[in-house]
């Protein structure tokens, strides 16, 4: 492991950027945090007024803008499983515990936003089916996501920081994700005994597919941030513990 | 490339007659799976009253779940030979291709749930007097079983890395194999009672085959290498 | 604003906010935490390469 030949330990805990490790990213690495921050932060007031004033109402009514954070965090919780893919296939690829790092952070974000995609998703849906929950092909198989990555996140914390245990977690971050599309098909045809009400998606207003569209830039800055210092978190926590190892051993 | 293929299936076929000459011997896994494969299908008839007259619709399903909960059994002692006598060590030591013990323990796993659905299948027609032992029904649980060991066989290998395997395993692998359990559900119940929704239920099933069969076999040397 | 099920509009935001809030603060958390563990380690070494070097002068 690429941990175990690494020069003091005390170096590898005040590198925070990580894979934009080549000096020509230095103030991107000291600086680009807290610009990455301060935008998402903004970012968030404009989209809370976007979704909330800017946007027209719809005929269903106001709660409707529930869809400006239901599908910016859908989103986000797809873009995360995403990059828990491309990570694990370049870790087994390139054996370079960054990569195992990054799949990590980004497994656990994505568990958090796919928990709240289930919950504004329900809560629309009380709103508008009045169910809270239906076994269309979409909801179910962002439920089945939900529970591969938390069986990945479970995985995690039963093998701890392991050469064997990162490879099987990132084997089950590229099966899991090589499985979403058979799950969504399957479930889909399975679906079609059962007819659902459907929602039939009218041609947007403008206004409205800006404030989506700012909503989702947002939450994908907001990902960004929460996924550095994630894995920030968790090369601190490879750095002591390589530590404590180190001082034990000897 | 003739040599190199018939080496593979010499050492998958050896690695595989010795785990059935071992379960042969000790008799731990197919008796167990057996009979609990049929106390699921004891406790779905009184759980959900199939006498009733829509038991066309629930019985496929029990069926399936009699299996999927047997194969988690055999699943987990997949390398559990090998663990007890720390042989794991021995066995990747041996220039043997990861892919062809992959492959045999593929097959056990295969056959030893292959008996227990030779053994639970006609008790399952007798019990709920259901016409599902015709020649439709070898390929869809045949298929089905393969997606759940091909999953299964690869995921026994990395719940056996960790303290909670029991827990784990099928943590691990339902969520996987839902589109199997769909699929083969909705084609035993085609089998039944054809309703001809049009779907190729079969086709998905072999489709999700192909592709974790190739992946997990590619994935598999990534679990057990040291 | 108005209309009905507005009541889960406002769920919907209260929860998405309040739940990254407290997701923020539990990283916050865990990071001092390994902030201080690592402080602590590097206390343990610093300790033992002192001793380790009056040892060696001894």
């Amino acid at each position: 492991m690429r941990v175990a030949s690494s020069p003091p330990v005390t170096s590898a805990g005040s590198s925070p950027g990580g894979i934009l490790s080549s000096g020509w990213f230095r103030p991107v690495r000291q600086y680009g945090e807290y610009v990455l921050g301060g935008a998402t932060v903004i970012g968030m007031l404009v989209t809370i007024w976007a979704a909330l004033i800017y946007s027209p109402r719809e005929v269903n009514g106001d709660f409707q803008r529930i869809v400006y954070v239901h599908v910016p965090v859908a989103w986000v919780a797809f873009l995360a499983f995403f990059v828990v893919f491309c990570a694990s296939i370049l870790f087994l690829w390139r054996k370079d515990e960054r990569w195992d790092r990054l799949a990590w952070a980004s497994a656990e974000v994505g568990v958090i936003f796919t928990t709240l995609t289930l919950i504004t998703g329900s809560l629309w849906g009380k709103a508008f089916w009045g169910a809270w929950w239906v076994w269309d092909a979409r909801l179910t198989t962002t439920l089945i996501l939900w529970f591969i990555y938390v069986a990945y996140l479970l995985l995690r914390s039963y093998t701890g920081r392991s050469p064997s245990g990162a490879r099987a977690a990132a084997v089950l971050g590229i099966i899991g994700f090589i499985d979403v599309p058979i799950v969504y098909e399957s479930v889909n045809w399975w679906n079609t005994l059962h007819p659902q009400q459907l929602v039939v998606e009218d041609q947007l207003p403008a206004q409205m597919l800006v404030a989506l569209l700012i909503a989702v830039v947002t939450f994908t800055l907001l990902f960004a941030f929460l996924l550095i210092q994630l894995y920030k978190l968790y090369t601190l926590k490879a750095a002591a513990e390589e530590l404590r190892a180190r001082v034990e051993s000897e | 490339m003739m040599a190199s293929l018939q080496l593979f299936w010499q050492q998958t076929l050896a690695m595989l007659w010795k785990d059935i000459r071992c379960e042969l011997r000790t008799r731990q896994v197919w008796g167990g799976m057996a009979l609990f494969a049929l106390l699921v299908l004891v406790v779905f008839n009184f759980a959900f009253d199939l006498r009733v007259n829509d038991k066309v619709a629930v019985a496929p399903g029990a069926l399936w779940i009699a299996f999927v909960f047997a194969s988690i059994l055999g699943l987990g002692r997949t390398f559990a030979a090998e663990l007890e006598h720390g042989s794991m060590d021995r066995l990747l030591i041996c220039p043997v291709d990861r892919k062809a013990i992959y492959c045999a323990k593929l097959l056990g796993n295969m056959a030893f749930i292959g008996v227990v659905e030779i053994i639970a299948v006609p008790l399952f027609a007798a019990a709920y007097d259901l016409p599902v032992l015709t020649l439709g029904i070898i390929p869809i649980v045949l298929l089905g079983t393969l997606g759940i060991a091909a999953i299964g066989t690869l995921f026994s290998a990395i719940a056996s890395n960790t303290r909670a395997r029991e827990v784990l395993l099928p943590l691990l692998v339902f969520p996987l194999i839902i589109p199997v359990v769909i699929g083969a559900v909705r084609a035993t119940q085609e089998l039944v009672s054809p309703v001809g929704d049009g779907v190729p239920w079969l086709g998905l099933i072999i489709a999700f085959d192909v592709i974790f069969l190739s992946v997990s076999a590619v994935m598999f040397q990534y679990v057990v290498e040291e | 604003m108005q209309g009905p099920g507005l009541i889960f509009l406002v769920f919907a935001y209260a929860i998405i906010w309040i739940g990254f809030f407290v997701y923020l603060g539990w990283i916050a958390l865990r990071m001092r935490g390994v902030r201080t563990e690592l402080e602590t380690v590097r206390e343990l070494v610093e300790e033992r390469e002192r001793r380790g070097t009056n040892g060696g002068n001894e």
